[in-house]
């Protein structure tokens, strides 16, 4: 008996979908990776420079409004000489960085957050916050 | 070391620093970033870091052999026989040695020999499916000539590269050896999408997929008959969209880091619950995964080339197979199994559809496409079959909804939202952000970062696909 040729492609033979959006304002286009994207009108300078100083930056931010994460983990790190002195920098840090509120904002963020996690349907009630 | 927690973020600025301090050589940038990979895999268990290093130098040393057999067809299959043995063996032994002995234990029961079988309890190194068929994919890859035999520290380092070590996206020698062979450059897009990718999944993972996970979906889904039929539902639909927020998450942080390092990684993930049959589903999800099923098995077992019957045939075994990958469970392959008949139904209803039947509108195509993914996750999460059987059965029971919150309602509905967010969202902000001072792109990178640590739950729960 002979085999009928199947024209199709297979099920899983091709990764674009089959409805390709229009051509796209900014330029934009399936490609190899999600990183490509289309050249700017006028080249960027100093793009190792700039990558640089955003994650400096970012970095900076974290470290001054987050102490709270910071002594967290430095609680979590398996104890010995060098974790303990992790743990003291950690205590030290949050209690300048609380002197001055910059805890503040996270655990008013957090608190708001946890607010809303409390909500319930009807007039149920909900279950006592865990404490801070 | 989990990618949302202090330890991998210092981690991380370390390898950053360390590589592009030394980019004026290309080789001790990698040497150092394989060492880097290697202490970032020890992290979970040191002693599986030999065997990493034992599975890279089998498949470059398989690749050297193919290479070298030049034209003697007969000497080239041996070898890959040997290197594609070699690399089942591995899998086999720490994922399926415990299942299958315990299988055949059961059998012997059933048949009445009453005999209790020595298993040895192996532990599963993670991240062993993904580099497992990575090193597989580059053995045939030589095999075909479709890729050039790499130098061993590439082979290692594409086998061991931490962002995409312990759970993808797979990616294939032919597209990441030719970026380690030269100094990778950064461009301010790249770097800007990688940054946006980064926040992005960690709002997913943090927020979304911990929230629900620990909210609702592991609750429910551990005893399924203590809750109501609106809180199994609710958890079948949690689901989806954790899995979803959970392993995209992954993906996007794993391309963002490559990025940040110089290298791109290929998509993983495109809307999957926009897809409007299985086969466009397959397309969008886990893409990396499915494309390595497509071109090394599906495509192996004769994909279209010999009729519908076999099409069928080759559909069904990739798909039990691929439903096996994910672990040592009859759900997998249950899992697999209904994807697998779907798929084939698909393709037979294209074949057969009279003519003059109008095709399905896609509004309905998508909920139908998106509802029978749903039922497959159910069999994907529960613990055991009669778990999802039970979960099934629980879902036309009454009561009151439990555990289901307006908070937890609100993220499935954003979680799904997403799917159906126009394309190339993430990219369209890089753009933006390509264009702008440093300054206050990282002043808003580290508040968006914040927030998302403000949100999200005590502690960081593993990614789901890490046992895998």
């Amino acid at each position: 008996m002979a085999t009928r040729r199947i024209h199709a492609t297979g099920p899983i033979e091709a990764n674009r979908p089959r409805h390709e959006p229009p051509p796209d304002p900014d330029g934009l286009a399936h490609t190899e990776s999600p990183v490509d994207l289309p050249e700017p009108p006028e080249p960027l300078p100093a793009p190792l420079r700039w990558t640089t100083e955003v994650i400096v930056a970012a970095t900076l931010v974290l470290a001054l409004f987050n102490a709270t994460a910071i002594r967290g983990w430095s609680y979590q790190l398996d104890a010995n000489a060098f974790t303990a002195s992790l743990v003291t920098v950690a205590e030290h840090w949050y209690a300048a960085t609380d002197s001055v509120g910059l805890n503040r904002p996270v655990a008013t963020t957090h608190a708001g957050w946890q607010s809303v996690k409390d909500l319930r349907f009807g007039r149920e009630a909900a279950p006592p916050s865990p404490p801070p | 070391m989990l990618f949302p927690t202090l330890t991998f973020g210092l981690f991380f600025l370390l390898v950053y620093g360390l590589a592009w301090g030394l980019r004026a050589s290309n080789e001790w940038r990698k040497i150092v970033l394989l060492l880097a990979s290697w202490f970032f895999y020890a992290c979970w268990d040191p002693r599986f870091v030999a065997l990493l290093i034992a599975s890279g130098l089998l498949n470059w040393g398989a690749a050297r052999l193919i290479a070298a057999a030049g034209d003697n067809n007969g000497r080239r299959k041996a070898w890959l026989a040997a290197g594609v043995a070699v690399n089942l063996i591995i899998l086999g032994f720490f994922k399926y040695y415990g299942f299958f002995m315990e299988q055949l234990e059961q059998a012997l029961h059933a048949l009445d020999w009453q005999r209790d079988l020595a298993i040895m309890q192996v532990i599963l190194p993670v991240g062993i499916s993904f580099f497992t068929f990575q090193g597989m994919s580059f053995v045939i890859d030589v095999y075909r000539r479709k890729t050039e035999p790499a130098s061993l520290l590439d082979m290692t380092l594409l086998m061991s590269f931490f962002p995409h070590l312990v759970a993808g996206p797979i990616v294939r020698a032919s597209h990441l050896i030719p970026q380690f062979r030269r100094v990778p450059e950064i461009s301010r897009g790249m770097a800007a999408t990688g940054l946006s990718l980064i926040v992005w999944g960690l709002f997913k993972k943090a927020v979304i997929a911990s929230e629900l996970a620990t909210g609702l979906v592991d609750p429910v889904f551990a005893d399924p008959s203590a809750f109501s039929g609106i809180d199994l539902a609710a958890a079948a639909y949690g689901y989806a969209v954790q899995i979803y927020c959970d392993f995209s998450a992954y993906s996007d942080m794993a391309i963002g880091l490559a990025a940040l390092l110089g290298y791109r990684f290929p998509h993983n993930f495109n809307q999957p619950y926009r897809a409007a049959s299985l086969q466009d589903f397959w397309r969008r999800w886990h893409i990396s995964l499915s494309s390595w099923l497509r071109d090394y098995l599906y495509v192996s077992l004769g994909g279209s080339r010999h009729g519908l019957a076999r099409l069928c045939l080759a559909l069904m075994v990739t798909m039990l197979l691929g439903g096996l990958w994910h672990g040592a469970s009859w759900n997998f392959v249950i899992w697999g199994g209904l994807h697998g008949t779907v798929l084939a139904g698909e393709r037979l209803w294209r074949e057969f559809r009279p003519k003059h039947w109008p095709p399905l509108p896609r509004a309905l195509g998508i909920a139908a496409t998106f509802h029978f993914v749903l039922l497959g996750w159910i069999f994907f999460r529960a613990a055991s079959f009669a778990d999802a059987l039970a979960f099934l059965g629980g879902l036309g029971a009454g009561g009151a909804p439990a555990l289901l919150t307006p908070l937890l309602l609100g993220l499935i509905v954003l979680g799904m939202s997403f799917h159906h967010f126009p394309p190339f969202a993430v990219q369209r902000v890089a753009i933006r952000v390509r264009a702008m001072p440093a300054l206050p792109v990282g002043l808003a990178a580290g508040f968006l970062i914040l927030i998302v640590d403000a949100m999200r739950p005590e502690g960081v729960a593993p990614f789901i696909y890490y046992q895998f």
